[in-house]
């Protein structure tokens, strides 16, 4: 079944503790797909994938080129490689000049994604030290789609969030706890 | 903030574009269609151009503009030493390939050269380097030639040495370089067996009636849509010994084309294929 919206989340110093938490209350059954770009050690492949899974109900894998996107996963973008979205829904990957020091990089994975998927795209934006991600919001903004951002007074580092909420009009700017009920509400369980 | 959103160009424009790139001869039939997008978004903020109207017009009279886009196709991030687990491996792939009295490698788009370079160095390290002859080619002589020149910043070299230090090579890094304030530059006889070429885009080997031993072509399959990377990855097998490997890149996942089957899988992890 083809997919019809997609969630990409990105994040950057002191994101991971705020996604552990969402993805250990995303229901098994969570229908879209969850796409998570990361700032992550260039040159360290293994353990990042491995410690998301232990929190989560729905496996986490990093995908290979030109693999299908699927409902109900979670993808990870490979540490050192920008992960895009390409135009007949699979994935694709550039090991081209970092963007924001960043690669992979929050906006790449979004402007990509809000490209593709058009207003069927749901963008939430955690915790960073730079401002990678901004961009890529404004762009999923424009094209119609959800934007989340975390309330900067909750993040460990408010740069990321805090650019984006100075320069796009994002619609929800909540906590972490909130994020995880918006998404549920945004996308009910339907068995 | 932009003012358009990048990677969204209307198949008409990518029709144009490939087509004017055609005509000037840089075809680029079979980029798949994000990096096509993303390739028009990099020329139109590299020229500041504000329509894809401007740049084609530009693209048709302007040969400097064919250059830079050529350019743009060469991957320009390469690593020393990127992916320590790979480098492991080969420790153990060059050992089985070294009991013949030659070895022949064929380097398939140098990129910026530090991969190229690794390899090198580390052929160097398990005393290869002399037994070796290295075939070396990029689409676009102007990164060739920077390539050949060598330099690297010392800096470059230095955020190296950790992990060339976990793969147990005997020698710092830096000794393979000449110092000259903040650039190193390549020790020229690690070279000495290594012959350039310039690549049509659209063939992936050289003809030069060799059958390699090896042949490297890492993070350039990703570029390109499934018929184009299978034909890549047929012209690759017909040129590569019995026996011989091919390494692609990390995220690369040869077992979606056809021309698989005349390769078994050694690692899927460090994307090591051996042909059958």
């Amino acid at each position: 079944m083809s997919v019809e919206h997609i969630i990409v989340i990105g994040g950057s110093a002191g994101s991971f503790p705020i996604m552990n938490i969402l993805l250990n209350r995303i229901p098994k059954n969570f229908y879209p797909p969850i796409i998570l770009c990361l700032h992550r050690l260039k040159n360290v492949r293994h353990g990042f994938a491995e410690a998301l899974n232990l929190k989560t109900n729905i496996r986490v894998n990093e995908p290979q080129d030109k693999e299908p996107i699927k409902s109900n996963r979670i993808y990870l973008a490979p540490a050192n490689y920008h992960l895009l979205i390409d135009y007949d829904h699979t994935f694709a990957f550039s090991a081209g000049e970092v963007v924001r020091y960043s690669r992979p990089s929050i906006d790449v994975l979004f402007m990509s994604a809000a490209a593709v998927f058009g207003d069927k795209v749901t963008a939430i934006l955690l915790s960073g030290a730079n401002t990678d991600g901004t961009d890529g919001i404004y762009a999923v903004h424009k094209k119609g789609g959800i934007t989340i951002v975390q309330d900067p007074t909750t993040c460990t580092i408010e740069t990321m969030t805090a650019s984006a909420i100075k320069n796009v009009p994002v619609q929800y700017i909540l906590p972490p706890e909130k994020i995880i009920t918006t998404l549920i509400s945004l996308f009910p369980i339907t068995n | 903030m932009a003012s358009m959103i990048p990677f969204e160009i209307p198949y008409s424009d990518l029709h144009t574009f490939t087509g004017i790139l055609t005509a000037k001869n840089l075809n680029v039939q079979g980029l798949r269609r994000i990096h096509v997008c993303n390739l028009i978004q990099r020329l139109l903020q590299h020229y500041k151009f504000h329509t894809t109207e401007h740049l084609f017009q530009s693209l048709n009279t302007n040969p400097d503009l064919i250059q830079t886009c050529r350019e743009m196709l060469c991957v320009s991030t390469g690593e020393f030493f990127r992916d320590a687990s790979l480098w492991i491996q080969l420790k153990n792939i060059f050992k089985k390939i070294a009991v013949q009295p030659n070895m022949n490698i064929l380097f398939a788009r140098t990129s910026t050269g530090e991969e190229l370079y690794s390899l090198l160095i580390f052929l160097q390290e398990m005393d290869l380097l002399k037994k070796t002859k290295v075939h070396a080619t990029e689409i676009c002589n102007n990164v060739l030639q920077q390539v050949k020149r060598a330099v690297y910043s010392i800096k470059t070299i230095e955020n190296t040495q950790k992990i060339y230090q976990e793969l147990g090579l005997s020698k710092s890094l830096l000794e393979y370089f000449d110092i000259s304030g903040s650039t190193a530059t390549l020790k020229p006889y690690l070279t000495e067996n290594c012959t350039f070429f310039i690549q049509d885009i659209h063939s992936a080997v050289p003809d030069f009636q060799v059958q390699y031993d090896l042949i490297w072509y890492r993070n350039q399959l990703i570029y390109w849509d499934k018929p184009t990377a299978n034909q890549y990855l047929t012209e690759f097998s017909s040129v590569l010994k019995s026996g011989g490997y091919f390494i692609s890149g990390y995220t690369e996942n040869l077992d979606i084309y056809p021309a698989i089957s005349n390769f078994e899988t050694i690692s899927f992890e460090d994307k090591i294929y051996r042909k059958k």
